[in-house]
């Protein structure tokens, strides 16, 4: 028996953070993409910034005890609709821009220049990708000409 | 969906996540031993995408056979994985934890192995977009913005390898040479490919998609003149070459021998264990 509105749902996943990026909530992040409450069951729609994220388990775990309170739960990877850059929320962006990542420019569907964004140290627009990988599948790696620092760069994906 | 259908398309989504496992599994290898840094990295993360992919092919298939994910990838036999025998093969030395690493490793056929595949890739995933499966369709769009990143990190090494060193070019040159017959094995079909495009499931057949590779690779061997073997005549592409198949039905050589034994183990040793 479930005993809680969708708003509530929501208020409360509020409160969870990406595992990576702690700074940043996975509602920010846009990875939560529905939410239905039934009589019988919770049911969370939820889909990965990559396909191959190890961190979509703790992700899931964390949903699941976070809302096991109000009733059973279930997290739905929801593969039909794809997570896309344009689900961050303008809060998200500047959580990530916090946090020390660069976002592209272009945040759009097509990857148009191999250069990033700006520096997230001294928002200089010199710089250089370094490696389009980095140390998880989401990152990417640039140099700041002008102050000399690497950074990390958000994917666009 | 009927039984013959249903059997057709668990097999197809099987056979492109165990191509997707197996390179993945086969280039996540070279983690700590490419020959630089920001190559442990990229291969790393290369390796994690397409595992990844695997797991949601694994999942679909799954859902249609009612089975675990984790059982489809690690726990079938050996005879049952359809991957392209391309993809099989180790491109690193054989580590040996008394340090008596085996072979030098071939990083020319690491690079020529995973752009050449990712462009076949590229266009088996184009056609799965349109999909029946609304599933399919939109992992097709997700995998398809990944790639993207495979695609470009794949051109930038072609390219340094052709127009490098001359050791460099002497490697790639030998490595596509050894690939070429495995190449053209990554045509061979699926049993059932028919009935899924009759259903809309996807949009062409593995086969069809040969002359549309051939078009597409051409141009980055003709723009470093590296020897292609085979020419493009009224009727479509002549290949000098014959492919090597077997794959799709489960034939598959030594390197997929020692590469079974390996990802299984750890499964094997604890099949009901939870991770």
């Amino acid at each position: 028996m479930v005993r809680v509105t969708e708003a509530e749902v929501w208020q409360a996943l509020k409160e969870l953070t990406d595992p990576e990026i702690p700074t940043l909530t996975l509602v920010d992040l846009g990875v939560i993409r529905a939410v239905e409450v039934g009589d019988e069951k919770i049911v969370v729609r939820f889909t990965p910034t990559f396909l191959g994220c190890p961190a979509v388990d703790r992700m899931k775990r964390d949903i699941e005890e976070r809302l096991s309170g109000f009733g059973p739960v279930e997290v739905v990877i929801d593969y039909a609709h794809p997570w896309t850059p344009d689900r961050l929320s303008e809060n998200g962006k500047l959580m990530l821009s916090l946090a020390g990542f660069a976002l592209p420019d272009d945040l759009g569907a097509e990857v148009k220049r191999e250069a990033p964004a700006a520096c997230p140290h001294c928002g200089s627009r010199a710089t250089t990708l370094i490696n389009r990988f980095g140390p998880t599948a989401c990152r990417a790696l640039g140099y700041c000409n002008d102050c000399r620092q690497p950074f990390e760069i958000f994917k666009v994906v | 969906m009927s039984p013959e259908l249903k059997e057709a398309y668990a097999r197809y989504l099987l056979t492109l996540a165990d191509d997707e496992i197996v390179i993945g599994y086969r280039d996540s290898e070279w983690t700590g031993v490419a020959p630089v840094i920001e190559e442990d990295v990229a291969f790393s993360s290369l390796a994690q995408d397409e595992i990844g992919h695997a797991r949601l092919f694994y999942t679909l298939a799954g859902k249609l056979l009612g089975k675990d994910p984790d059982h489809l990838a690690l726990l079938r036999p050996k005879e049952d994985y359809y991957h392209a025998r391309l993809l099989e093969d180790r491109t690193t030395p054989k580590y040996d934890p008394g340090g008596n690493h085996e072979g030098g490793g071939d990083w020319a056929r690491a690079i020529a192995r995973r752009f050449l595949y990712d462009l076949f890739d590229d266009l088996r995933i184009e056609g799965l977009l349109t999909s029946s499966d609304p599933e399919l369709a939109g992992a097709a769009e997700k995998i398809r913005r990944e790639e993207r990143y495979h695609l470009r990190h794949g051109e930038a090494w072609w390219r340094t390898l052709a127009e490098g060193s001359i050791e460099a070019r002497t490697r790639l040159e030998a490595a596509l040479e050894v690939i070429w017959p495995d190449l053209l094995g990554l045509f061979e079909p699926a049993p059932g490919e028919d009935r899924l495009v009759e259903a809309g499931l996807i949009a062409r057949t593995t086969d069809a998609l040969r002359e549309p590779w051939l078009d597409r690779v051409y141009p980055y061997f003709e723009a470093h003149a590296l020897p292609f073997p085979g020419e493009k005549i009224r009727e479509g592409w002549r290949m000098a070459v014959e492919p090597r198949t077997g794959g799709r039905h489960g034939v598959h050589g030594p390197g997929w021998d020692e590469l079974y034994e390996e990802m299984t183990m750890v499964r094997k040793l604890e099949p009901e264990g939870a991770w």
